[in-house]
């Protein structure tokens, strides 16, 4: 184990077999409903007709419903136990971290942490960055006022936990930050894909070289991140860029190692759940499309069992050439929210985001509408490009692009050039797809 | 995992498990002192994580 063991943060959790992680997943579970029955509220209801004893396998979670989003927001409002309502599962004097979700489909959630729960959540996140090769050497830039939102509050105290030492960016302007990431030789950085890409563009506007920085990884938070998108920045940067996945609800809950071939489920701290996305009811198959349902097992402040993600992810095997054994997450493919019908045709944004980061290097930001006109659905893109265009390669562009929309998602879109920096510019979440009907 | 790696499990266990002991014992002689109080929970806190990491790891391999 010596030899190795600096190779994983927890190297018994790590490369535990799968047969130990269910009996240790099994055990908490069954801890965690007992626990929820006693502290929670909204949980004393939802499991009613639950006894932990009669969970003897991991299949007998499916006993109990999804939690939903719109669950929490119900537990919360108007509810005597201010701020929390009735999904608080500990005293409200234990209470110690505030965060909120971003609000992007609907109400905030008020999200309560005590300082154990924010352990156990610091800890998590501790495990993603030692497995993208965060160590006590490196300076870790984090271009963001962090506000209530929590990813980043997660990235920065694990990083200071894995004694690192953290710069933290806010209340800076993009050019403060790319002049604060030289002056301290940052060599590691925490962002939004969308926000990754951004420093760099401004950076060479600067007349900088973002590939001469000396940035050597790149964890991203905050939005889906597509492969292409991901290689685009590595490209952008010169640096190794790792993905995670997570939420302010169920916490950070897969992370990327070394290979960058996909995801690894954080077992044995979080049960994880790959749902059919018809009915939500059937585990998927290896391979397969489907929604991510979460029950991170050591969570006492917010307990959470069940909760649907609404993250569309592809199903992996278990384990890695790396030596984690635990449950793979091949892809994420965005978020039930997003996935819509056009005309018919099944559409999710992260398809047009995936074709443009592989193969239109030379567009930038893009925004997608959907808007109704008569009884007719149209799908626009607005886009901008890195460098101005002239007349006739514009004219190109706009058919190579409309020709491989059309392969990669069967619908006619109208192209919209716009000129450089029409489009918004984002910090935390981009909203780059507007759903107007 | 081999029996040098279980034992090493198991020890650290117990440590995991005589520091909680220990951390309740100086909060009981500590009560209404808040910089015994706040620190004991920050000693706690980290006992939390370290039973989720070892010692469940511990139990379920003497199983």
């Amino acid at each position: 184990m010596a030899e190795d063991s600096r190779k994983y943060w927890n190297p018994f959790t790590e490369t535990l077999p799968r047969e130990k992680i269910r009996a240790i997943q099994l055990k908490n579970l069954r801890k965690l409903v007992e626990y929820s029955q006693a502290n929670s509220i909204l949980y004393q209801d939802r499991l009613k007709d639950i006894n932990p004893e009669d969970i003897r396998t991991i299949e007998d979670v499916k006993q109990i419903s999804l939690l939903e989003k719109e669950d929490l927001r119900l537990a919360q409002e108007d509810k005597s136990n201010f701020l929390f309502g009735d999904v608080l599962g500990v005293p409200s004097e234990r209470v110690n971290h505030f965060r909120q979700t971003s609000g992007t489909t609907g109400k905030p959630v008020y999200v309560p942490e005590s300082s154990e729960s924010w352990s156990w959540r610091t800890e998590i996140w501790c495990h993603i960055l030692w497995m993208a090769g965060f160590r006590d050497t490196d300076r870790v830039f984090i271009p963001f006022g962090y506000n209530v939102y929590v990813a980043f509050w997660e990235g920065h105290y694990a990083a200071e936990k894995l004694g690192c030492m953290v710069v933290p960016g806010g209340a800076l302007d993009t050019r403060g930050r790319i002049n604060k990431i030289l002056e301290v030789k940052a060599t590691g950085l925490l962002n939004t894909p969308t926000y990754g890409m951004h420093l760099a563009e401004v950076a060479r506007k600067m007349g900088l070289d973002p590939r001469g920085f000396g940035i050597q990884r790149m964890i991203c938070a905050g939005e889906p991140m597509p492969q292409a998108t991901r290689r685009h920045l590595e490209s952008l940067w010169g640096a190794e860029v790792y993905d995670h996945i997570g939420g302010t609800e169920p916490c950070a809950w897969a992370g990327m190692c070394s290979q960058r071939k996909g995801l690894h489920v954080m077992e044995p701290y979080f049960l994880v759940e790959i749902l059919d996305l018809e009915t939500q009811s059937r585990e998927v198959e290896v391979g397969e499309l489907g929604v991510a349902v979460v029950t991170p097992l050591g969570r006492r402040s917010f307990p959470m069992i069940r909760f649907n993600t609404k993250d569309i992810v592809r199903k992996g095997e278990a384990g890695c050439d790396c030596g984690r054994t635990s449950l793979m997450i091949e892809e994420v493919a965005g978020r039930t929210d997003d996935l819509c019908k056009i005309r018919g045709v099944l559409f999710t944004p992260v398809s047009v985001e995936e074709l443009l980061r592989a193969e239109f290097s030379q567009i930038g930001e893009y925004e997608i509408i959907i808007e109704r006109q008569g009884v007719m659905d149209t799908i626009s893109l607005k886009f901008e490009t890195r460098e101005e265009i002239e007349e006739a390669p514009m004219r190109m562009l706009v058919a190579q692009l409309a020709e491989r929309l059309k392969v990669r998602t069967n619908l006619r879109f109208n192209l919209l050039p716009v000129k450089y920096r029409d489009l918004p510019r984002y910090t935390l979440k981009a909203k780059r797809f507007k759903d107007l009907r | 995992m081999n029996s040098q790696e279980k034992t090493q499990l198991q020890e650290m266990k117990s440590k995991i498990e005589q520091i909680e002991k220990l951390a309740c014992e100086l909060n009981d002689i500590g009560q209404g002192i808040p910089v015994i109080e706040k620190n004991v929970q920050n000693f706690l806190n980290t006992v939390f994580v370290l039973k989720f990491g070892i010692s469940d790891i511990a139990e379920i391999d003497a199983a």
